[in-house]
This record gives structure tokens, C-alpha cells and sequence, in this order.
């Protein structure tokens, strides 16, 4: 458990070439997640997450191997770029399942506000995790 | 919660908290003697602390003691709490939008 990172497992009977289209595909995308629109995550492209009653959110991909690992960073607050506000990284990592499936790991992270952590030395997260196992041992 | 984050975002800060962690209570001079810094410079991380309600004092006789309180974290912890029942939800959806491909 880390401090300011959401972390979840979940596992799917679809192979992950299948789920890994589920997750980068703009209209696939649209399907589960953003209700009013997105665009095909690629290698460094930038567009929006766009729902119905919330609005309109950059979101910009800093990592695409396929079929393995994606991660885009999204604003945190709607019809804002993402250089002019607080935003958080997404992460989807496939890892194909002992006898066909697929494991995802997804996990959201970058909710400390970038200016309050400005000396982001090395390993700190791992002092928090400590701190927390402390709180709920 | 921002003096929280503010708190833990200096290595100084997490090192007394760590040490805290381990040794349930410190004096000053306990908390300062490992440390390349003066007292004050680390009564000053102390009060930072002391402000986002992660350390508090005890005074036993002449002796301060510094204890690590842990509750604050726990508010960070449910502060987080919506944004991970939101991707609970998105990947519920996710299971369903894949399952029902296997239908078509």
C-alpha cells in the first residue's frame, strides 16, 4: 500500500491482445470509460476523456508498449490543460494469465500535488508505505 | 491534509518520522544527535510536523518527548477512497464490455 496511489487487480478470461485494444482504442475506450468521447491512445498523442456530466479532460500518453503497459497522464480538473493544473498518471499493465486470460494491474498515482513534493528524493513512497502498514498494523 | 503532504514531502521530515516510528518516543536531543543539523533547524522540521498533527509532545518532567501520531495518514487514505471507488466502477464496466463482445 503506497500513500498516494490507487492500485487495482482484476483479471478478465479475454487475452490480453483483446484487452489491450479495450484499453488504447479510442471508440473502445468510449465504450466503458468516457462516456462522450476518446481518441486512440498512441505513443505521445494528446486529446481529451470526454463524459457527458463532468466534462472534458486533457489527457496525454507517456508510455504505450503493446500489448503490456500504458500510461497517460489526465488534468484532474475538467476543460484544463494539462500543464495548468494538478493532473495524475494512469497505468494499465497486462500480464497474460497461466492458462489463458489476462491479469491487469491498473494503478493511479501523483495525487500529492506536484509543488509539495519538491524534493522527490528517491524511495520516499517507501517510507509512506511503512508509515501506513504502521497505521493499520 | 495539505499541511500533511507538506509535512512528508522533506527527507529530513520522513527520517524523524521514521525514527519515531521505531522508537515511540525521542527528546530532542535524541532526535537531533544522528542528524547533520543544528537543534534548531530540527526543532523547526519538529514543528512542521507537530502542525500537520503527525508528531506530538509530552512533557515528562523537564524532558519534551515527540511521539509519531499515524491518524492524519488515515485521512489521506479515505481522501483517496472515491478515486479508487471510481475505477472500481470503470472496471466493472470494463468486464462487461469485454464479456459482452463473447456474446456477439
Amino acid at each position: 500500500m503506497t500513500i498516494d496511489a490507487i492500485e487495482r487487480r482484476v483479471e478478465f478470461d479475454a487475452e490480453p491482445e483483446r484487452v489491450w485494444k479495450a484499453v488504447t482504442d479510442g471508440r473502445e475506450l468510449a465504450s466503458w470509460f468516457p462516456d462522450a468521447g476518446a481518441f486512440d491512445l498512441a505513443p505521445g498523442a494528446e486529446g481529451d476523456f470526454v463524459w457527458d456530466n463532468h466534462g472534458t479532460y486533457a489527457v496525454r500518453v507517456e508510455a504505450f508498449d503493446p500489448p503490456r503497459h500504458v500510461a497517460w497522464r489526465w488534468a484532474r480538473d475538467a476543460e484544463t490543460p494539462l500543464d495548468d493544473g494538478p493532473s495524475t498518471l494512469v497505468e494499465f499493465t497486462l500480464t497474460p494469465r497461466a492458462g489463458g486470460g489476462t491479469i491487469l494491474d491498473l494503478r493511479e498515482s501523483g495525487f500529492v500535488r506536484e509543488q509539495d513534493r519538491q524534493s522527490n528524493i528517491g524511495g520516499w513512497k517507501a517510507e509512506l508505505a511503512e508509515l501506513v502498514d504502521f497505521v493499520a498494523g | 491534509m495539505e499541511l500533511v503532504f507538506q509535512a512528508l514531502a522533506e527527507p529530513t521530515r520522513r527520517e524523524l518520522l521514521k525514527r519515531l516510528r521505531e522508537a515511540k518516543a525521542l527528546t530532542l536531543s535524541e532526535l537531533a544527535a544522528p542528524l547533520a543539523m543544528s537543534r534548531q533547524a530540527v526543532t523547526k522540521h519538529l514543528g512542521v510536523l507537530e502542525a500537520a498533527g503527525l508528531v506530538e509532545v509530552e512533557w515528562r518532567g523537564r524532558e519534551k518527548l515527540h511521539r509519531l501520531n499515524a491518524e492524519p495518514l488515515k485521512a489521506v487514505d479515505r481522501w483517496l477512497a472515491p478515486y479508487a471507488a471510481a475505477w472500481d466502477r470503470r472496471l466493472e464496466r470494463l468486464r462487461r464490455h469485454l464479456e459482452a463482445e463473447d456474446d456477439d
